[in-house]
């Protein structure tokens, strides 16, 4: 194997792959290092791809040029379009997985990439020179040498498994824990600490008593969740169920609480709150007499079923014993049992919106060693990463995506600006500009972006270009249907009015895109007319949110780049340290800052204005 | 936070009160064009520098005789295109004209606004840069105290009250959406509903209230009730520092209303002398009564003028919801004839019920006719007038609670529908937070996922 590359990937989970992929259709050459190949792009946890604020994410991926939500289409058992009833700007794709078929299908694409190399082999330690990140270095000493590294750990840094009192090191069932990396960067100055996170027990299909629990089918209609997949579903659909805990349950995990580690104090790491432990739930909410559980297939033709909402650390004799109390599991056989993961990751207040880490030039990190949690969140770091890394070895500018084109700009500029103390998971209501952030608006927002830094092949140009044009064509089509009152009559009861067009019609609650085809508008695939519909109802508050961007726009243009805030006047000591720790590029990050307030922000305003009067001699 | 924004703005740039004139400033890039909508007078092409005389009318309605001054953008205080208007100095005119231009599309400048677009525009140095700075930082540091000062009472509390509801509904809405799947049991529709139809009554009412608080401004108007002969129209005078109501010794002199303007520091005070209170079958002095009543539900602040010497004979005609009415003070007249402590032993054992409602209001005793203790009346209308003004009552608050009402109205609508649109309902109720935390002077942050992961289990 040769030593040198562009660029080298330290894990091969979702965000690894997308960041190797990433530099790869840049034209780079890229090593990925993985302890484990036959896991590469694994789903170690729930058996789905997207949900609420989660398909945002994939298909932000898909535009930019990434690969998850074409294998998530590959590996479609089940589709759902949530919330699909409580408006557009909130709905959120998701597809039940075949786990196995996922992986295998990027795993056999990456390695058909000429200009990606795998080393399966544990990276223990960087590879520093004059300052920079130059490269990994091998368990036998030798160097691997590169321009750039981009480390994906995701829950494998010190990683420790626990199960009841029993505690391994591993992070994963089946995979090893990597030691040393964490050392290191604690000793150039990262702030290193943990997380926890869990995963629930398997059991086998036919141990489990169906005909008795709610059958929880998929969308008749099925939208895939990348424009450049095929149009069907690829396999058959699969059937998920639902059942629930009870009295019962929650009796046999009470009286075992002593036995769960994350209540003796063995687990340090702070969880998710949102993805909290069966034990958890029950101690929290001591008044719930009940919680859902759905039971989820991980390969079509496999006997593996993923018990969701069932996430615990209890020890093996007592997850059985409580998951035979509920109804359908009564003979519940476990292929294996629930944990948790305790790992490390870095303050991400650490590393700059590109991804790179202020202390250590020509690092990135991306995923769950940021602090993030879920497939998708990686990913999209990952990608970022991948991107950014490429640009500076191109010497091309950096990519930052702000808050009102992605979701993926939320997550970073999150991260980055206010650090988290639980594994960071995306959600709709952190996105301020939500009503412009919709799936269905994923190629107009950050297509032009895509064609600007050349992250698409022709082919994905070609059919993005098409989409964007049939869309503007209907639209604009729209305009040319016009009626008078009485001729609607029939069809629709609208109020008196001279003239409507179709596109006026559309702006009515309660009129779509399907009853202008009774009116004679030509027919239009449903993805172009249900978009173009979407955007044509929330013309108004589309509006007043591109307003409210453009205001913060001024403020995002205002550099804050090399400023001494101890020059600045009028700062409070905190607001003082916390700028220098996090060094905002501009204005508009600095205000989200947590602990600098409007006055600082006012105050670095003077600051930049008086500079800008005043220029360097 | 702001940068140099585009909007106009508007604010009196002399010192508020009664004075001579008061020079109204506008600045911004739209000034010119917002002031001659009023004063059309103002010629095609004003030149900079130039002072020009006409009538300042809205609506078809002379407000004022005014001077205009232009000036071109680049050569005023802020550097941008400037209007000021010179109008008289009362507080209801300039007041008044300040509503026109916010009506007409400016926003009301914060404090040191105009001083700080001067800097921005780099018409100032720097220590008077400085000096601008410490006033914001100043400011915003006292900001959230003050605002809360200000609002002292009732309205910060409905207001508080308000932003915990509004929260508390959003954290429903937003876990019904984030978390779709999780079965929550969320407010209902109908709940969301009625919170939101109290939360428009409550914004209506404080809007009614602002109207309300106006007219305290425009001048404070003060009735003067009570039993004839109490000595109502002694104290009318006395008070006014000239004879203007007919006094004597018979019960039912005054049987038509009086009324003499007073000026308390700068402020204008409104005394209204009225008929005496009294069983009567004259038909003038019936109508007089009538208008005594009327006054009474008008005034903002009633005096209750008792006889030291007739204790019992007091309160005929006037119900006991009246006497319970939080703007009625009582006077107790003519201790020159009956000292305080007669008085009281008297009423009390005359008129147990009266006694115990005198002890809880707020009561002077004096001698109209020897002037004694009159002083403290004049310094109790100054209080009042000096918390009219601090009060809630501020412009800016009123634009937020217009701004709010028309959100919650919008958000109600959308709720109406039968199409489901949360996101929008979000996004309208944030923006009523917004504009209720802005009055408040708290900083806009809607944690809302912590609110979610208070209440609700959730997870996978």
């Amino acid at each position: 194997m040769k030593n040198h590359f562009h660029i080298i990937v330290v894990g091969a989970g979702h965000a690894g792959v997308e960041a190797a992929l990433a530099c790869s259709r840049m034209g780079l050459k890229v090593l990925v290092a993985t302890t484990n190949v036959s896991r590469i792009s694994y789903m170690s946890c729930n058996p789905s791809i997207g949900g609420v604020a989660k398909g945002h994410l994939v298909k932000e991926i898909d535009v930019l040029g990434g690969i998850m939500a074409v294998a998530g289409d590959r590996a479609c058992l089940q589709y759902k379009h949530l919330n699909s009833k409580k408006g557009p700007a909130v709905r959120g794709s998701r597809v039940q997985c075949d786990k196995k078929i996922y992986s295998q299908f990027i795993r056999e694409y990456i390695f058909q990439q000429e200009n990606i190399s795998i080393l399966e082999e544990e990276i223990s330690s960087l590879y520093i020179h004059s300052g920079k990140c130059a490269g990994v270095i091998r368990k036998d000493g030798s160097v691997l040498f590169s321009q750039a590294v981009i480390l994906t750990t995701g829950t494998f840094m010190s990683a420790i498994m626990h199960m009841g009192c029993r505690k391994k090191s591993g992070g994963r069932i089946g995979d090893q824990a990597t030691y040393g990396l964490s050392d290191q960067l604690r000793k150039l100055g990262f702030q290193v600490t943990r997380l926890k996170t869990g995963t629930p027990p398997r059991i086998h299909k036919d141990s489990v008593c169906w005909s008795a629990i709610q059958v929880q089918a998929g969308d008749s209609v099925y939208r895939p969740l990348s424009f450049f997949s095929p149009k069907k579903p690829m396999l058959p659909s699969e059937l998920c169920y639902l059942t629930y805990t009870n009295e019962k349950t929650h009796q046999v995990i009470r009286d075992h609480l002593d036995l769960s580690p994350l209540f003796s104090g063995a687990i340090q790491g702070v969880g998710p709150r949102y993805c909290p432990s069966i034990e958890d739930k029950i101690v929290r909410f001591p008044d719930k007499i009940s919680h859902q559980t759905f039971l989820e297939p991980e390969e079509s033709k496999g006997s593996s079923i993923y018990v969701q909402g069932l996430s615990t650390s209890l020890p093996a004799f007592v997850q059985e014993k409580f998951l035979r109390t509920i109804k359908g599991l009564e003979k519940v056989k476990i292929l294996q049992w629930g944990y948790a993961v305790e790992y490390d990751f870095i303050n991400p207040i650490q590393i700059w919106p590109t991804l790179e880490t202020k202390i250590l030039p020509k690092l990135y990190l991306a995923g769950q060693i940021n602090g993030s949690s879920g497939y998708e969140e990686a990913a999209g770091q990952g990608l970022m990463a991948g991107i950014n890394a490429s640009a500076q070895i191109l010497d091309q500018a950096q990519f930052i995506l702000p808050r009102h084109k992605a979701y993926i700009g939320v997550l970073i500029d999150d991260l980055v600006t206010k650090g988290t103390t639980e594994p960071y998971r995306m959600f709709t209501s952190r996105a301020e500009y939500r009503l412009i952030l919709r799936e269905d608006n994923v190629a107009e927002r950050l297509f032009p972006l895509a064609k600007k830094y050349d992250l698409l092949s022709k082919e994905k140009v070609k059919i993005l270009d098409q989409v964007i044009e049939q869309r503007v064509r209907y639209k604009n089509q729209l305009l040319q249907y016009k009626w008078h009152s009485q001729e609607l009559d029939s069809i629709l009861s609208v109020p008196e009015h001279k003239l409507w067009t179709a596109y006026h019609l559309l702006k009515r609650p309660d009129v779509s895109y399907k009853n202008l085809e009774q009116l004679g508008v030509e027919p239009t695939p449903q993805e172009i007319a249900e978009a173009v519909e979407i955007e044509i109802k929330y013309e108004g508050y589309i509006q007043r949110q591109n307003q409210i961007v453009q205001k913060n726009q001024k403020m995002g243009a205002m550099s804050l780049k090399n400023i001494n805030y101890n020059e600045v006047k009028g700062l409070s000591l905190e607001a003082k340290e916390k700028l220098e720790q996090i060094q905002p590029l501009n204005l508009d990050q600095a205000g989200r800052i947590l602990g600098v307030s409007p006055s600082a922000v006012q105050a670095l305003i003077v600051h930049v204005y008086r500079r800008k009067s005043q220029p360097l001699q | 936070m702001r940068l140099q924004d585009e909007d106009t703005i508007c604010a009196q740039a002399t010192a508020c009160g009664m004075g001579g004139i008061a020079v109204l400033r506008v600045s911004g890039r739209e000034s010119l064009k917002i002031v001659r909508q009023i004063c059309p007078f103002i010629p095609k092409n004003p030149k900079s520098h130039h002072v020009y005389f006409g009538s300042l009318c809205y609506q078809d309605q002379i407000i004022d005789e005014v001077l205009i001054i232009y000036f071109d953008q680049g050569r005023s205080f802020t550097s941008e295109q400037v209007v000021e208007i010179c109008c008289h100095g009362s507080p209801v005119v300039s007041s008044e004209i300040l509503h026109i231009l916010q009506e007409l599309g400016c926003r009301l400048a914060d404090r040191g606004e105009f001083t700080y677009r001067a800097f921005l525009a780099g018409r100032i140095d720097l220590v008077q840069a400085e000096n601008v700075l410490q006033l914001i930082e100043a400011r915003s540091q006292g900001a959230r105290r003050q605002a809360l000062r200000q609002l002292q009472g009732e309205f910060s509390k409905i207001l508080i009250h308000l932003q915990k509801d509004i929260q508390y509904m959003l954290a429903h809405i937003e876990a019904e959406i984030d978390f779709s799947e999780e079965n929550l049991s969320v407010l209902t529709q109908e709940k969301h509903f009625g919170k939101i139809q109290k939360i428009r009554d409550q914004l209506k009412e404080m809007i009614q209230g602002y109207k309300q608080g106006q007219r305290v401004r425009e001048g404070l108007k003060v009735g003067i009730f009570g039993p004839p002969n109490s000595g109502k129209s002694t104290l009318f005078n006395s008070l006014l520092k000239e004879d203007k109501a007919i006094v004597s010794s018979y019960a039912g002199t005054t049987r038509d209303q009086v009324e003499g303007e007073k000026f308390v520091q700068g402020q204008r005070i409104c005394l209204i002398d009225t008929a005496g209170l009294r069983e009567t079958t004259d038909v003038v002095e019936k109508r007089g009564l009538e208008k005594t009543f009327q006054t009474f539900t008008e005034a903002d602040i009633c005096l209750y003028v008792l006889d030291a010497l007739f204790p019992s004979y007091t309160f005929l005609k006037f119900s006991e919801q009246n006497l319970k009415d939080h703007r009625l003070i009582f006077i107790v007249n003519k201790t020159d004839l009956k000292s305080k402590e007669d008085f009281l032993s008297q009423l009390k054992e005359e008129q147990q019920e009266v006694y115990e409602q005198l002890k809880h209001k707020q009561t002077f005793y004096i001698s109209a006719q020897t002037g004694e203790n009159v002083q403290d009346i004049e310094n109790f209308f100054h209080e009042q007038l000096k918390n009219g003004e601090t009060a809630v009552y501020l412009p800016r608050h009123y634009r937020h609670l217009l701004k709010a009402l028309y959100h919650i109205e919008r958000t109600q609508k959308l709720m109406n529908s039968s199409h489901e649109h949360l996101d929008l309902i979000s996004f309208e109720l944030k923006e009523v937070l917004k504009h209720i935390q802005n009055i408040l002077g708290e900083n806009v942050n809607v944690d809302v996922i912590d609110e979610i992961f208070q209440q609700f289990c959730i997870g996978k």
